[in-house]
């Protein structure tokens, strides 16, 4: 396809045009940033060489498409090819497998409720997990599984749009996901042991 | 009649192996109709499904309750003037 040559006047109007789809989403290209990175600083290099390439390939972006999915595929591509790490030295978890099944916060949380009559999971358990525990959790999953989760988890992106975003199959999304959900769970249960949360 | 491979109707572990597919909304078909049966009549099921979605419902407020910090907005706006 030819592409259209820009003239003089598209750049500030692409720029102003390219602001204004930017500015509701920068908190959840951080947010999402922060999860890949952990860490502030990395998130903040990432979101900058984000909006650096997005605005590079604006004149690429079909309008009145999902301009966060179009930034968020940049930014995974980034992540993927330039800022991942190797894996530090004890970060090699123990991930569950697909088969373990004493993993869940459900079981685990009755399991704690003994004889209590009065016990719910959701008020004795889920109101008490606060945001650095499960962002703690989060960042504790190796690199392939955090970013299936970020998108999935915390941006709401389709199993089909996570396939295309990382380049892998959907079968690939849908078996991090379960495996990376799983691992969630356990590590939010541990932490809640470790910070000695009552239930 | 069901496709060849599924049963008439499910156990908890049948529907339970489908939770997340479920929950994400990426079910059809007679395997969303034989989760959804089950759940009809399994309070237990219900249950722990409504908890799960609750919990992917926390996290998904818990992390998007991140904000990027100001000097970032400032960063990027001077980025794009240099562009």
């Amino acid at each position: 396809m030819e592409e259209r040559a820009s003239g003089p006047g598209d750049e500030a109007v692409d720029r102003q045009e390219f602001e204004r789809l930017l500015s509701p989403i920068l908190d959840n290209l951080y947010g999402a940033a922060l999860r890949m990175t952990r860490n502030g600083t990395d998130a903040e290099d990432l979101v900058q060489d984000t909006v650096v390439k997005a605005f590079r390939f604006y004149h690429r972006f079909e309008r009145g498409t999902n301009f966060k999915a179009w930034t968020l595929r940049i930014m995974t591509n980034l992540f993927c090819n330039q800022y991942r790490k190797t894996e530090k030295q004890g970060e090699q978890v123990d991930l569950v497998e697909e088969g373990d099944e004493d993993v869940w916060i459900w079981a685990k949380a009755w399991g704690e409720a003994g004889n209590r009559i009065d016990f719910d999971p959701v008020v004795n358990v889920l109101s008490k997990i606060g945001h650095e525990t499960i962002c703690r959790a989060i960042d504790d999953l190796p690199d392939e599984f955090r970013v299936v989760v970020t998108l999935a988890d915390v941006e709401q992106f389709s199993y089909e749009e996570i396939a295309e975003m990382v380049e892998i199959p959907i079968g690939t999304v849908k078996s991090r996901l379960y495996r990376g959900r799983k691992q969630v769970q356990k590590c939010i249960w541990a932490y809640l042991q470790e910070d000695q949360v009552q239930l | 009649m069901n496709a060849p491979n599924l049963p008439d109707a499910f156990t908890c572990q049948q529907a339970f192996a489908l939770l997340y597919e479920y929950l994400d909304k990426a079910l059809d078909g007679d395997e969303l109709r034989l989760v959804e049966e089950h759940l009809a009549i399994c309070e237990g099921c219900t249950h722990h499904f409504a908890f799960e979605e609750k919990l992917l419902d926390q996290v998904r407020e818990k992390c998007r309750s991140t904000r990027a910090p100001e000097g970032l907005r400032r960063k990027i706006t001077q980025l794009l003037d240099q562009l």
